[in-house]
């Protein structure tokens, strides 16, 4: 057993915290964006996205026929961590989901469209699958997309759309077999955002995360533009979340929080006593210190599982977002209790406490145990193919 | 990074395995529990297999092993909840033996250890707790000696020790703490059994003017604190596997029961209510596990340990307490009948909090070794902020 990273792994990360140092500037990181410091909404963090592209580091696990470098998993987990903690955007959606899907299931004019604009950072997807009644229950979609001459024509409506407000094509899901089991008769497409007939209505959330609700209309696409089979889209996209998983949720910025909150405890104040010396908030602190050392090993179990295993670590990616998650909304309380009163302020209030920190991981968290899966499914994930329980009634 | 098992690890693990398949099913454990609190015959074969000597070094007759490559030979004890004196003897008293000056009473009764006599430390005393500072049984000074006086209690296999390593001060109740190796056989010395809940094989000891000579003292001008904290630090890694191991084996057990116990029509455990809790069970297990691998690799590789440690035992044996409450859940009115196996996992987890420290102990000693001290409390990660940027985090807006 070897709980340190290897000199190749560490050397990779110099060089990331070195472009950081270099390319990372305030309107392109900031960590109190909480879950959309992630994204590539500006212009300012396409650039930053554009310049990753030109180190090789996305496609880092693609196959090198299709610009990639043919690297381990780990690369890309490594390469998240780090922009993660630093609040820059990360690679996502593009390289992930419908990259890979692309590779494995894509005709090869689509992957000739789109592959080197993912690798170079030219392209931003939204991704459609959830809609107002198809939440867990991903397959009980509806949106329908009917045959039309050499196309098909879409109509209804995807909600929980992140990113539809300022990226370029939509990786969409849709019914176009319903007389099938719901699982079977789900086909994926990729729909430009920007045509006649689609509306993306914004629909704000607490943690000041702009989702959206997209309205299809009549929209006109073209086969050519069909990913994979028809009707098999639901088994890509499980396909897809399984291997992205672990990647989807990184840890480092639930350990920068805490380690914010006992920077916090000792610099700070009450009833005449230094916080960190204060017996409560000590045995809070404790207790969030262990979970927090817990859930990075859960991480990393994921991690050198996926290394070892052609099969992607489903149960330990599940375990690890499950744990991860919940200790996230634990600790957000926890900071908010700990520099009580004053966390409930907004960040650039007067007397503010951490910036407001407290208060909008508090808002902002709240959405980790449901997206990419809620802490339900997880539990179902795991009960079934770790304990081998009947499947729940 | 690699967490994959090492040839040692898996030898261990193999071998306890088949040891206790043959010597500790769950009636000689039964069995125990209703007699001498040792599952004998298991004893028997593990001295004769000689791990006795996992970590005694080899010197001394021992394997030499590490605390990491022991971590399966101890997840493995808990899963079949051997009661043996070897956490006492081979673990604690070995490191504390290890950890004094070498003379010929120390590597004498290390090698000992290895061939099978039982060494238990005797720290505790009536109506205190883990401090230190709450021992206060004293040795005082004779012409050629050292003259006993005071009790112990939760003294582990009174009733089998050859000899006890007993924590005391030297002639006033502020001196400092010293290690005495004492034999059993003493005259003076009373030993009794004392009944508790997970039926285990503890007593107390009575000292009444025990008589030992001046070579018993194993710390001469040396301080038996930090020995015997050091010791202690190390040791609770593997009780901490101890737990995760038993923690595992009653969520085995419970996870069977809820898929044959059948309800409503069905089985229990296809209810979320049922499933859900022993998922988090499992999740919990696997962390244990794995904090307690990480606490004992940081020890082996001489970095910053003792907090993980700690925080490994506090969280597993949280882990098996947690556990096995839901296991009793589960099995419902079954669960604590004599007759159901669950309870015999019940009643030990519980007992494993309060004893080799207890939680508070735990958490109050964790807290002041990373808050007060500069111990680190992760294992080596590559991805944490440095000190400057969480200091600009951290501050509170001056904007007036």
């Amino acid at each position: 057993m070897e709980f340190s990273f290897s000199e190749e792994h560490l050397n990779f990360l110099d060089k990331v915290d070195q472009f950081i140092k270099e390319n990372g500037s305030a309107d392109v990181m900031d960590v109190q964006r909480e879950n959309i410091a992630m994204l590539c909404d500006t212009p300012e963090r396409r650039k930053f996205m554009k310049k990753i592209g030109q180190q090789g580091w996305l496609g880092l696990t693609w196959p090198i026929e299709y610009g990639g470098k043919d690297t381990e998993g780990i690369y890309e987990f490594l390469l998240n961590e780090k922009l993660a903690g630093v609040g820059a955007p990360q690679i996502g959606k593009g390289v992930g989901f419908v990259g890979k899907t692309l590779i494995r299931h894509g005709t090869e004019e689509l992957k000739h469209e789109f592959l080197p604009k993912i690798i170079n950072a030219e392209i931003e997807f939204a991704i459609g699958y959830s809609e107002p009644n198809a939440g867990s229950d991903a397959a009980a979609m509806q949106l329908k997309a009917t045959r039309d001459g050499d196309g098909w024509r879409f109509n209804g409506q995807k909600v929980f759309t992140t990113s539809a407000h300022f990226a370029e094509w939509y990786w969409l899901a849709a019914r176009t077999d319903p007389n099938a089991p719901k699982h079977k008769g789900i086909t994926l497409f990729l729909v430009e955002l920007d045509q006649p007939g689609i509306t993306v209505h914004p629909m704000p959330t607490i943690g000041g995360e702009q989702t959206n609700v997209v309205f299809l209309d009549n929209v006109y696409v073209h086969d050519d533009y069909r990913v994979g089979d028809e009707n098999r889209g639901f088994q890509y996209i499980s396909e897809a979340l399984d291997l992205e998983r672990f990647t989807l949720f990184t840890f480092s910025p639930i350990k920068v929080r805490l380690q914010q909150l006992i920077e916090y405890t000792r610099t700070h104040s009450r009833g005449g006593q230094k916080l960190i010396d204060d017996p409560w908030t000590r045995q809070k602190l404790t207790s969030l210190i262990t979970r927090c050392e817990v859930a990075r090993l859960l991480g990393l179990r994921c991690v050198d599982e996926a290394l070892k295993s052609n099969k992607p670590p489903t149960s330990a990616a599940s375990m690890y977002k499950l744990f991860s998650t919940e200790l996230a909304q634990d600790l957000a309380s926890a900071m908010m209790d700990i520099s009580s009163p004053s966390s409930q302020l907004l960040a650039e209030q007067p007397r503010t406490a951490m910036n407001g920190r407290p208060a909008s991981t508090y808002a902002s968290t709240v959405v980790d145990t449901i997206g990419g899966g809620t802490s339900e499914v997880q539990r179902n994930i795991i009960a079934r193919h770790e304990l081998g329980l009947p499947r729940s009634k | 990074m690699n967490l994959d098992f090492s040839e040692n690890q898996l030898a261990l693990d193999d071998l306890v395995d088949k040891l206790c398949q043959r010597y500790c099913t769950i009636e000689h454990v039964r069995e125990a529990e209703l007699k001498s609190g040792v599952c004998t015959e298991l004893w028997e074969h593990m001295i004769s297999s000689g791990l006795t000597g996992v970590i005694v070094p080899e010197e001394h007759g021992g394997f030499g092993f590490s605390l990491l490559d022991a971590c399966t030979a101890y997840e493995q004890q808990g899963r079949y909840l051997a009661a043996t004196p070897h956490f006492s003897s081979s673990i604690v008293s070995a490191l504390i033996l290890s950890g004094v000056p070498s003379s010929d009473i120390v590597n004498n009764s290390l090698e000992k250890i290895v061939t099978g006599d039982v060494i238990c430390p005797a720290w505790l005393e009536p109506n205190r707790g883990f401090e230190l500072s709450d021992v206060k049984l004293i040795a005082s000074r004779t012409a050629d000696g050292y003259r006993l006086n005071g009790e112990k209690v939760h003294v582990p296999y009174v009733m089998l020790a050859d000899q006890f390593l007993v924590l005391a001060r030297l002639d006033t109740p502020t001196s400092e703490l010293q290690v005495f190796l004492v034999d059993s056989k003493c005259d003076g010395l009373q030993i009794e059994r004392t009944t508790n809940l997970a039926g285990d094989a503890q007593g107390r000891l009575i000292f009444e003017e025990v008589d030992i000579p001046a070579c018993a003292c194993i710390t001469p001008n040396h301080d038996g604190e930090s020995v015997w904290n050091d010791a202690l630090n190390k040791s609770i890694i593997l009780d901490a596997a101890y737990a995760a191991g038993l923690a595992d084996r009653a969520l085995e057990i419970t996870v069977e029961y809820a898929k044959e116990r059948e309800q409503f029509g069905t089985p229990i455990g296809s209810f979320q209510a049922i499933s859900h809790p022993l998922v988090d069970n499992r999740v919990a297990i696997n962390g244990a596990k794995t904090l307690v691998y990480e606490a004992a690799w940081m020890q082996g590789n001489d970095l910053s340990y003792r907090a993980l440690a700690m925080m490994a035992a506090s969280f597993s044996k949280d882990t098996a307490r947690e556990v096995t409450k839901r296991a009793q859940q589960v099995h419902g009115g079954m669960g604590f009948t004599v007759e159901y196996d669950i309870q015999l996992y019940y009643r030990r987890a519980k007992q494993m909090q309060v004893n080799w420290y207890d939680t508070r102990t735990l958490e109050t000693s964790i807290a002041a070794l990373v808050f007060d001290g500069d111990e680190a409390w992760s294992g080596p990660d590559p991805f944490e902020a440095d000190s400057a940027t969480i200091a600009a985090l951290s501050h509170t807006s001056t904007m007036e």
